[in-house]
């Protein structure tokens, strides 16, 4: 349900987003600078610096996420509105044509919601340490990890 | 004299993060620190750059993206690789190393 109701974020949502989002790396970076011993406040000027244009780049971000998201709203609207007047045409019409053309509309649109449903609830939930988590059975590994809890990426063998 | 410092562009900077996000899931941070280890002040990266190439990314269908908790239990986005990024990631790599090749001997033959 949260996965749906993400289609629909509006772009105040996705500005507040943003926002959270560069905030959090500019304050990492200024943390890691603090911890070298630097002020906080020139630590603070330095990771802004760092960073870049932060307006420009949260405008670029906001943009792209709302363009994305206006994309995927306009279709989930569409197969949605396929579904609603395939049922109204199933239940409201007895035409036996007229219910086989409805069996179709509620077919496309019942399967453009859950193929959109699928693509955005794709991810799983992350660890805190940035690795995958996969808690199908609480007692037990998660699919995909080993015994000693090392997940799919761990194994991964780097090219470097 | 002239700079040891290429400035990155935009594809190459997507090729990193492919890279980096292929052996584990990161906050937008931990990529820009990853990046920054692996090129060695090599490279020039603008740490917020980082931000619309992976809004593009996202947008591409090549990364997914989740909030989380961080380290230091702070809300910090996550972005992990999906299949279509890896196969990406799979393509661009070869068309990197081809194009590496053809520089390196168009160089070397002048």
């Amino acid at each position: 349900m949260q996965k749906l109701q993400e289609l629909f974020k509006r772009k105040q949502t996705i500005e507040k987003e943003v926002n959270e989002e560069l905030r959090f790396h500019i304050d990492m970076q200024t943390n890691e600078y603090a911890q070298m011993g630097i002020s906080t406040e020139t630590s603070r000027e330095m990771a802004e610096q760092r960073f870049g244009d932060l307006d420009r780049i949260k405008k670029e971000c906001v943009r792209i996420g709302s363009g994305a998201s206006v994309l995927i709203q306009l279709l989930l609207s569409v197969f949605l509105l396929n579904l609603l007047v395939g049922l109204v045409l199933r239940l409201l019409v007895p035409e036996s044509h007229v219910n086989r053309v409805g069996d179709v509309m509620m077919m496309i649109g019942g399967l453009g919601v859950l193929l959109l449903y699928i693509k955005q609830a794709g991810a799983s939930r992350f660890r805190s340490d940035g690795g995958l988590k996969l808690d199908l059975n609480p007692g037990s590994p998660p699919v995909g990890f080993d015994e000693s809890g090392r997940s799919p990426f761990d194994r991964v063998r780097s090219d470097d | 004299m002239g700079t040891n410092r290429t400035d990155l562009m935009q594809g190459t900077l997507e090729l990193l993060i492919l890279k980096t996000l292929s052996r584990e899931a990161m906050h937008g941070y931990g990529i820009a620190q990853r990046i920054h280890q692996a090129v060695d002040d090599l490279l020039k990266v603008e740490d917020g750059s980082l931000y619309p190439a992976l809004y593009r990314m996202e947008a591409r269908g090549w990364i997914s993206s989740e909030w989380g908790t961080s380290d230091n239990n702070r809300r910090a986005k996550f972005y992990k690789l999906t299949r279509t990024g890896r196969r990406q990631l799979a393509a661009e790599s070869t068309n990197w190393e081809r194009i590496a090749r053809a520089v390196t001997r168009v160089l070397e033959a002048n």
